[in-house]
């Protein structure tokens, strides 16, 4: 006997009254701030169709989506992503709109754990906040301002919120000739900031060296802002890398000033999570825990796959990792 | 808990890292071969060494239960896990290869089989190449699998060669280099960040010193 009927699914928990109004309370005080900078809630379905997000480019991976079969045959998948989804909502449903639009989520997502190894939940709690029609440099500030205010009011003090530009890697690798190939192996050797590998790769493709010096500088570009935003002045091979760093550092000025430099690290080599991230991007680091609890950035171009196009930023934080940390403190 | 946690493959790599860090004025008193315990303290209390099973090192820095860890290039491939992985400490060069029967090549109808200690290494390497491949997980012995018909071929490491050539298989693709390598938890190395940087740092002239 396996007793399936006592037991629950691994990645899945319950919780119990204490656990539950804990999360709850945690809940209520990102609600409170969101409400409050005028950041309206917003809910969309548990579930919806695959292709949804299996034809949005640099998505969540086809394996770790949860798939139901629909009626008539249709597959179905658990909502893997909280930003896909209201991405899709704001692009069919607010067009009348001409302002901005603030929105944020409380909700959960579904992803499968691949790995034996992956302590990582199934089902996940994320609290987040979605700022759609802005462009613009102070949007970026607003965003990245709210995510370090939410650790602030969850009463963190000890964490790291590191900034990353996905466009400058990307205009790099649209002026070289690297082919998608040889993109993959240099995309993950600069995220793991392994130089040696990646030195060896660089060594076996043939290509202009300027490019070969300004790759391999990737990885190292981390760490003090000042020093790191002057290294990648130097290796920006044209004006819209020179473009992109400048916003990055006109966001860090801004948040500087208004006295978050602490918190703050900057690190070029973030390139990687979530495909559709376009500009400024972020994650957060509590100290003592071992993965980031916010994910975040700028995701211009998603929208436009709804058939709106329409400059967005926005962040989640995955709430039960937050939790699990509190109980540390 | 200011501290940095390493964590200790037992085996292979273990005087190897305990070395490396002498070198650079970390040692850990209590450490004896024989001690059963798990946890190390240093001189300063500033780092701790946990002792685990070699093949858990990626595990453990992945999770952030420890902060950096010294581990071959093959476990840590294996494991997949997500780590940055910031140093090649160029100390125990060997490779991962496919070996089989002098003789044998790639049918072109069904599909091969591969026995291997490394089955996500040896997926990974054929599904790059665009073949379909069955693997089958053996935890020692490779070397036999395809004497006595078991698999097609294997995914091994090879350093000398020895045991192959013993059992009458050869080298027939080389899959990649491997090595030591320094690895660290990519929320540690953004929070713990002076710390951490300064020990790559002088790792990684201890490292350039010595190839020279």
């Amino acid at each position: 006997m396996l007793h399936e009927s006592k037991r629950i699914p691994e990645g899945v928990t319950d919780l119990d009254s204490a656990a539950l109004e804990k999360k709850e309370s945690l809940i209520s005080t990102l609600k409170q701030l969101y409400q409050k900078n005028g950041y309206r809630r917003v809910q969309t379905p548990i579930f919806e169709y695959y292709d949804l997000f299996l034809d949005i480019k640099g998505t969540i991976a086809k394996e770790k989506m949860i798939k139901l079969i629909d009626r008539d045959g249709k597959i179905l998948v658990l909502r893997p992503d909280a930003t896909i989804p209201i991405a899709r909502m704001v692009a069919t449903n607010y067009q009348s709109k001409s302002s901005d639009i603030r929105l944020s989520y409380f909700t959960n997502v579904f992803r499968m754990n691949d790995r034996e190894q992956d302590l990582q939940n199934r089902e996940l709690t994320q609290a987040g906040i979605e700022l759609f029609g802005r462009s613009d440099v102070s949007a970026d500030v607003e965003v990245i301002k709210l995510a370090i205010n939410s650790m602030q009011e969850l009463g963190f003090k000890d964490f790291k919120i590191d900034l990353g530009q996905a466009n400058y890697f990307k205009e790099l690798v649209n002026l070289s000739t690297i082919t998608e190939e040889q993109l993959q192996e240099i995309r993950t050797r600069i995220e793991n900031k392994n130089v040696s590998e990646l030195q060896k790769i660089l060594d076996e493709i043939d290509l202009d060296t300027t490019f070969k010096e300004a790759i391999l500088s990737m990885p190292l570009l981390y760490g003090t802002p000042e020093v790191v935003l002057e290294k990648a002045e130097k290796l920006a091979l044209n004006d819209e890398m020179k473009h992109e760093l400048d916003r990055l550092r006109k966001v860090y000025k801004k948040l500087s000033v208004e006295g978050y430099q602490q918190f703050l690290s900057l690190d070029l080599g973030l390139i990687n999570h979530l495909n559709y991230y376009t500009g400024i991007i972020f994650q957060g680091f509590i100290k003592n825990y071992g993965k980031p609890v916010v994910l975040g950035g700028r995701y211009d171009q998603l929208t436009r796959q709804f058939g709106w196009d329409l400059p967005a930023t926005g962040f989640g934080f995955y709430l039960d990792d937050l939790l699990s940390m509190m109980k540390v403190n | 808990m200011n501290e940095i946690t390493i964590a200790l493959g037992k085996g292979r790599l273990e005087s190897f890292t305990l070395q490396a860090f002498k070198k650079l004025g970390i040692e850990f008193p209590d450490f004896t071969k024989d001690s059963r315990k798990l946890i190390f303290n240093d001189r300063e209390n500033i780092y701790q060494i946990v002792l685990v099973k070699a093949s858990d090192v990626p595990t453990y820095v992945e999770k952030g239960a420890a902060d950096i860890g010294i581990v071959g290039k093959d476990t840590l491939l294996e494991s997949g896990a997500d780590v940055f992985e910031v140093l090649d400490l160029g100390f125990g060069q060997c490779k991962f290869a496919v070996a089989g029967l002098p003789d044998y090549t790639y049918g072109s109808a069904s599909k091969i089989t591969v026995a291997s200690k490394y089955p996500n290494v040896a997926r990974n390497f054929y599904h790059k190449k665009g073949m379909s491949i069955e693997t089958i997980k053996l935890n020692g012995s490779v070397e036999l699998a395809p004497l006595i018909g078991l698999s097609d071929v294997i995914v091994d490491i090879v350093e000398t060669g020895t045991t192959l050539k013993e059992n009458g298989l050869v080298v027939l693709e080389d899959i990649s280099e491997i090595s030591a390598r320094l690895i660290v938890n990519k929320a540690s190395f953004k929070t713990k960040t002076d710390r951490i940087h300064s020990l790559i740092e002088e790792m990684q002239s201890i490292v350039e010193r010595e190839m020279v």
